[in-house]
């Protein structure tokens, strides 16, 4: 499970009402689809070629999102990192059953190389199931991509 | 936890007996006699560089009273030496924050030449470092270069920073591995103009940070349009693990920055040269860094395994959309905008793939587009309909063709000599520039249509009129971005410096300021069109006002060929005062080599009192 914990971290950035919300609203990072990019690209640009603005990051805690300083993004109790802004690349992967953020889902699955394949074939196949609509949230989409493993014989094994 | 149970568990601190005092001193008289202090590793570990501002003659790069034990740690190698031993064997604090844990590489150097009694050290268990250790699962290391985009300044010259990777990385996800970074922690409320100014002057402190690699891969590749490459490097899992135990000890120091020198690409290689003592990267730099000077090190110094290039989402856009013929390319834009292109009985009539592909650039166009508003739900619905449609149809990966990798191209300082007449005056010109790139130097590993000159001297000098500074630039910028259907990026020129103005009595030197916005267009693969308007100040002790207004125009043709490139343009100004200059000119260059090339130069220009024309042949040297 702790895997699948880390996975689902991947894509939400505030995930239920028990996690506290790294950044607050502030941050500019919704958990939500296609998120516009509000107020980031002043950011980039201050922050550009040399990086850090307001708050250093070490990699050591979850609240690599850039904008909480020690917002430690936990979800049941454990501190994981923050991933939410691949969540539009891993919809786009998805759609079309190959790529990057498809392949990173999968290793933070712990799915080994020999069921790579029949993960992008599963989650190709259920684009649908996964993400119904443009206003489902990272966690909700996360917990299809649980279910749609489940079902699957390759796969349950890794979504036990 | 190591804090919590120091604070409430131990009470009362313990102190050293006698003979653990004797044992520490004795350690302190062995670490000078083999004269520890003055060894490479320890002026490596503590970044001393020479100074002779300095009492001591050196001092640290590192501006952080954190970093020292020693009051005077930054300026005194032995003092901070002796302190530094007496923390490892600290009784006070415990866990994370003992000496043992916070200076993770200096205890195992220490160690390793003094040969500690383990009896003797208190021992610790240093929690933070083993997880993050164990967090930062790294087994082999990557310099990792986003190259230049010219429409943000500060990142005018590309950055550098280092990935780590696991051990299985190749049936992996780089996404998953950690990037470190040195750069200046910023306000948020600088805005680009004042990040440069403040850089430059050394304004921010300099820390390093780590992140998740796709976070860097967005910020590069997607946000601002850069590609991006990786060399993978040869260092050993061990000298990988002693990077990282230095990298720890660095956690939240603050270094002095300077965006020319003792920037992200200067602070990467001392890293690089602390565990591999023999090879010699920050040497090589006397004047500047420049992140590509930094990639041409580390390549030269036979550090480099392998090379990946990972295209910006812009190059794969690029891509993308010419690989499809014309009438596509409108439908994707159609489909952009208007979700019902889907229904026409003109998509309807595309193969499976095609529909695919059209489809494919209608959802990238649409998130190049997104990156720069604000969530709509029209927006969000549209994207999420042909990511329906997408999840139906077969996509392909667009390849896109690898350039020339940014360490194959000339070097950045420039010197000239060349010979010209102007108006029957013979005269000799030397040249030199700082750095570091015109429109017409071999486009080799630069970016096409990308100027960036900072710091270029003419001396000129005539037969019978001595020798004369003919100009000098200290910012001379040129950012020509192609349009086409889909993108429609602004092309710009921004030019501040000394020139010499001719006229009928003779010459005078001026101060002037000039810029220009508008299009350009690529009218073949070797073929560019631009055209801008532009505006002038200038200072002229020939004029009767102290800074005189000038508006203008300026378009031209640049073409690009196997020989070198050309560039063919005809510009001019008219001043509030009513004086005008025109000015048409012909460029050539021949690449004769990488760093060695021929330019030719003809030119007229047409002032209100008298008319000029000029022509130069000159030789240039890229070192």
């Amino acid at each position: 499970m702790k895997r699948v914990l880390l996975a689902a971290s991947l894509m939400a950035a505030s995930l239920s009402a028990s996690a506290v919300v790294p950044g607050g609203d502030s941050c500019g990072w919704g958990n939500m689809f296609f998120q516009g990019q509000s107020g980031l690209p002043i950011h980039v640009v201050a922050s550009t070629t040399n990086g850090t603005s307001g708050n250093a990051t070490f990699g050591m805690t979850s609240g690599t999102n850039g904008c909480s300083a020690n917002g430690t993004l936990t979800y049941g109790g454990k501190s994981m990192i923050n991933m939410s802004s691949i969540m539009d690349e891993f919809a786009e992967d998805v759609a079309r059953g190959h790529g990057d953020a498809l392949t990173t889902v999968a290793v933070a699955l712990n799915i080994e190389a020999q069921d790579r394949a029949a993960f992008d074939t599963a989650m190709h196949q259920n684009f649908s199931v996964i993400f119904p609509s443009e206003n489902i949230t990272a966690d909700e989409a996360m917990a299809s991509v649980i279910k749609v493993m489940k079902a699957d014989s390759r796969l349950s094994k890794y979504a036990a | 936890m190591g804090l919590l149970f120091s604070s409430t568990a131990q009470s009362q601190v313990a102190t050293h007996n006698t003979s653990d005092i004797n044992y520490i001193e004795s350690v302190k008289a062995e670490a000078i006699r083999q004269n520890l202090a003055g060894q490479k590793m320890w002026r490596g570990l503590l970044h001393y560089k020479d100074d002779r501002f300095s009492s001591s003659g050196y001092s640290s790069y590192v501006d952080d009273s954190n970093f020292f034990y020693a009051e005077d740690g930054n300026v005194n190698a032995e003092g901070e030496l002796l302190r530094t031993i007496e923390e490892m064997f600290s009784l006070e604090l415990t866990g994370n924050e003992h000496a043992q844990c916070r200076f993770v590489y200096r205890f195992k150097w220490l160690d390793s030449q003094l040969n500690l009694d383990n009896k003797k050290l208190p021992q610790q268990i240093c929690t933070d470092y083993t997880q993050w250790r164990d967090q930062v699962n790294a087994h082999s290391v990557s310099l990792i270069f986003p190259a230049t985009a010219l429409n943000s300044p500060s990142s005018m010259f590309g950055h550098t920073l280092l990935r780590f990777d696991p051990k299985d990385i190749d049936e992996g996800s780089d996404w998953l591995s950690y990037a470190l970074n040195f750069g200046a922690n910023i306000d948020n409320d600088d805005n680009s103009f004042f990040f440069a100014f403040r850089g430059l002057a050394g304004g921010y402190p300099g820390v390093y940070n780590m992140m998740r690699y796709f976070e860097k891969i967005k910020e590069y590749n997607r946000m601002e349009n850069r590609d991006i490459w990786e060399y993978r490097l040869n260092y050993t899992p061990a000298e990988v693990d002693q990077i990282l135990a230095h990298v720890w000890e660095l956690k939240d120091i603050n270094f002095d920055y300077y965006f020319f020198d003792e920037n992200c690409a200067f602070r990467l290689l001392e890293l690089l040269e602390l565990v591999r003592p023999e090879v010699n990267l920050t040497g090589r730099f006397k004047l500047d860094a420049i992140p590509t000077n930094t990639v041409r090190a580390v390549v030269n110094e036979g550090l480099v395994e392998s090379t990946h290039f990972r295209p910006s989402e812009l190059a794969v856009l690029h891509a993308r959309i010419e690989s499809l013929p014309e009438p596509l390319q409108d439908m994707g834009k159609q489909l952009a905008n208007d979700i019902a292109v889907l229904e026409g009985a003109e998509f309807q009539s595309l193969n499976n793939e095609e529909q695919g592909e059209v489809v494919q650039i209608a959802y990238s166009y649409l998130r190049y587009v997104q990156m720069q508003t604000q969530r709509t739900k029209a927006m969000a619905k549209r994207s999420h309909q042909l990511l329906l449609a997408l999840n139906k149809r077969s996509s392909k990966e667009v390849l896109v063709p690898q350039p020339d990798a940014p360490e194959t191209g000339h070097k950045t300082i420039m010197t000239g000599l060349s010979l010209g007449e102007r108006n029957d005056d013979v005269f000799q010109q030397v040249n030199y520039r700082i750095t570091y790139h015109d429109l017409l130097d071999n486009e080799k590993g630069y970016l096409r249509g990308a100027q960036i000159i900072l710091f270029n001297t003419e001396l000129r000098h005539y037969q019978d009129d001595g020798v004369k500074l003919n100009r000098f630039d200290i910012v001379d910028i040129t950012s020509l971005s192609k349009r086409n259907l889909f993108l429609e990026p602004l092309s710009w020129k921004v030019q501040v410096g000394f020139e010499r103005v001719y006229s009928r009595g003779g010459d005078t030197g001026v101060f002037q300021l000039n810029g220009g916005a508008g299009h350009s267009y690529e009218l073949s693969d070797s073929t560019e069109f631009f055209g801008l308007l532009t505006g002038r100040l200038e200072y002229n002790e020939e004029f009767s006002s102290i800074i005189e207004p000038g508006i203008g125009a300026e378009t031209g043709f640049l073409y690009y060929s196997p020989i070198g490139a050309m560039k063919l343009d005809v510009g001019g100004y008219k001043f509030w005062n009513n004086d005008y200059r025109m000015k048409a000119a012909f460029n050539q260059n021949f690449n004769l080599a990488v760093d060695h090339a021929i330019r030719l130069s003809v030119a007229q220009e047409w002032h209100h009192d008298d008319d000029f024309y000029e022509v130069s042949v000159g030789y240039r040297y890229y070192f």
